[in-house]
């Protein structure tokens, strides 16, 4: 079973959204299978006084530099879950330092992971080194982070497949968005059998991470896994949740966008009215969305009579053609959709004009 | 991966783009992206559908007059009369679509694999005799029998056709789907293929770069991803996945993108179409 760690919270604490609020975030996000989240502990800092008594800080994997400075202050502030932060790159500090953080993150710490960033993608990276470090202080998981989003999902996949095959604890992966991959990577992640997936609503985070409710209609729609939770509130939840954040969901937004089951075009209008498969891959209400069928400067004389059936008129096609003239004049006048009192208007007027004297 | 070879982008923001529900733009805003697009290195340019009507014939022809290095390409369905004003319009690149899958061919045209086949070789004949130069779309390809798919490639080569559009219309295949297919097409077909993905999972941009991989030759893309639905393959995010993961070019100038980001958020009225372009994302 997959299991998903959350960077929505991580992002609310940066943004400085209120606890009670991070807190109502965490139980819709619960819902959907994600129990630990992840936070940096420069984020969750400012909460210190807080965050003991809350319920959240259980939850809470706190993700530190390997310092004795971060070391220390997580432990004051009682969080018994780490991630401890590694650049594979790292010149700087020697893998002794690191070594000597698990040490005394061992200390304290009920349950450790090993975050490393920075790995390159065509020279696979040196594991080797950091196994014996994973035996010697019991680290749960390895998280590969592509926090620099150098990874397409076919680089991903056998990149991670051969880590699964020499790793000697469980693998994580999270990546970040920089070029709109991370969903794809993610994907990737689980095609070579890795088991932890990171992930935020829409992507929220520094750098972007893969989008949760991508990931979540991706493997039960196409991969037809459907014994994994609900969706069919996603968009209503993903919406407050970024609501909380001061961020809108956009119009488009893959999955739960508002606009993502809205068709104009004449074609599309055409067949979304005789079978909404041939537009659709997602039925709206799988993720508690609507349909919307708008007129504007795309529609078809079919989408006018389909439109005005709705109405019970019975739009002939001489006089579709005309008003689909002066709908798409109308739309191109006011750049945006006709609404329906417009378009009444419009067949009222033509109407009239059709009058015998 | 294929060193050497350049992906050329086919944008069709003014076509694909502009079909987003509710998104209008207008004349003056059509030919500021053209150029802009034009500036940015983009070849070619899906610029409308000439069967729209009068006004939208009249748009087009000041864009054909436009002194711009890329090629302009009309969008037509398969049909004499949309063909026919594509060329009186003044286009000389035709893209004709037809649906391939057997759900878009009996549940939407009502008609058979033979019927589209008839179709196919009548529209490109017609083209080819007006002397321009045709380009195919096979609408819904990805849920398409790809036996079917690749007559239905075959009829197009045979016919004089000189590219084929696969087009992902629901936006159902994921990047490993996507590498597999396009792979087995390139491999049997004489034509040219282009990948045309759609993002309603987010795998717009990871699709496009898996059919290069699989052999593609061109991919569709819009500015910032605006399109139909949850949108196409975004212009920014492909081209700087090229350059930055693979270090080869798509002919685009960088520098020139975050303007065309503006100018087409502008005009779609859609600020938040930003989440989808690398150089505003979400979180700047």
């Amino acid at each position: 079973m997959t299991e998903l760690i959350d960077y929505t919270v991580d992002e609310a604490f940066r943004r400085s959204v209120e606890l009670e609020e991070i807190g109502a975030m965490a139980t819709i996000l619960q819902r959907y299978g994600l129990n630990v989240f992840d936070v940096y502990l420069r984020h969750i800092h400012a909460y210190r006084s807080a965050i003991a008594s809350a319920e959240l800080a259980e939850r809470i994997r706190c993700r530190v530099r390997p310092t004795a400075d971060d070391l220390s202050l997580a432990r004051s502030m009682g969080f018994s879950r780490l991630a401890i932060l590694w650049s594979n790159t790292n010149v700087q500090m020697p893998l002794f330092k690191l070594d000597a953080a698990l040490k005394a993150a061992r200390e304290f710490a009920e349950e450790i992971c090993l975050y490393i960033e920075d790995l390159s993608a065509d020279h696979f990276p040196r594991f080797d080194a950091y196994w014996p470090l994973v035996e010697r202080y019991g680290v749960k998981r390895v998280i590969y982070a592509d926090s620099k989003s150098k990874l397409d999902p076919l680089i991903a996949r056998s990149n991670l497949a051969e880590l699964l095959e020499s790793a000697t604890c469980p693998v994580e992966f999270c990546g970040a968005n920089a070029l709109g991959l991370a969903t794809a990577n993610s994907l990737a992640a689980l095609k070579a059998g890795v088991k932890h997936i990171g992930v935020s609503v829409a992507g929220v985070g520094s750098k972007g991470k893969a989008a949760m409710e991508e990931v979540l209609m991706a493997v039960k729609v196409l991969w037809k896994q459907t014994e994994g939770p609900s969706a069919h509130t996603l968009a209503d939840d993903c919406e407050a949740i970024l609501s909380a954040m001061n961020i809108k969901v956009p119009l488009d937004k893959a999955v739960i966008g508002r606009n993502v089951f809205a068709h104009e075009s004449g074609i599309h209008v055409d067949g979304i009215a005789k079978n909404p498969e041939l537009y659709e891959i997602i039925r709206p209400e799988e993720v508690g969305l609507a349909r919307k069928l708008l007129i504007g400067k795309h529609s078809g004389t079919s989408s006018l009579k389909h439109k005005f059936r709705e109405w019970n008129v019975e739009l002939a096609s001489n006089e579709a053609v005309l008003l689909l003239e002066q709908v798409r004049e109308l739309a191109e006048r006011r750049k945006r959709p006709i609404q329906d009192n417009e378009l009444m208007e419009l067949y009222a007027r033509q109407s009239e004009l059709d009058e015998p004297e | 991966m294929q060193s050497g070879v350049q992906f050329e982008l086919v944008d069709t923001t003014l076509r694909d783009g502009e079909q987003a529900a509710g998104v209008v733009f207008s004349p003056e805003e059509k030919a500021k992206m053209a150029i802009a697009l034009d500036r940015a290195g983009i070849r070619w340019i899906e610029a409308g559908i000439p069967a729209m009507g009068e006004r939208e014939r009249e748009t087009l022809g000041q864009l054909l007059s436009l002194p711009l290095n890329a090629v302009l390409i009309a969008w037509n369905r398969a049909d004499r009369n949309d063909i026919m004003a594509s060329v009186d319009c003044g286009f000389s690149c035709i893209h004709m679509s037809l649906p391939v899958s057997d759900l878009h061919i009996e549940h939407k045209l009502r008609k058979s694999r033979e019927w589209v086949l008839k179709r196919l070789r009548e529209m490109l004949e017609l083209t080819k005799s007006l002397g321009c130069t045709a380009f195919v779309g096979a609408e819904d390809a990805s849920r398409a029998d790809p036996e079917f798919l690749l007559r239905y490639a075959d009829t197009a080569a045979t016919c004089g056709a000189e590219r084929l559009r696969y087009a992902d219309t629901v936006g159902c295949l994921d990047p490993f789907e996507t590498f597999r297919r396009i792979r087995h097409l390139t491999e049997r077909c004489l034509l040219p293929v282009e990948f045309h993905g759609h993002n309603d999972f987010g795998l717009a941009t990871a699709n496009t770069l898996s059919a290069f991989h699989g052999g593609a030759a061109q991919a569709s893309v819009t500015v910032s991803g605006i399109g139909e639905r949850a949108g196409n393959a975004s212009l920014e995010e492909v081209a700087a996945s090229m350059a930055y993961l693979y270090k080869l070019g798509t002919g685009i100038r960088m520098e020139s993108l975050p303007e065309l980001t503006r100018l087409v958020s502008g005009a779609s009225r859609r600020p938040d179409t930003h989440y989808r372009s690398v150089f505003t994302a979400i979180n700047g």
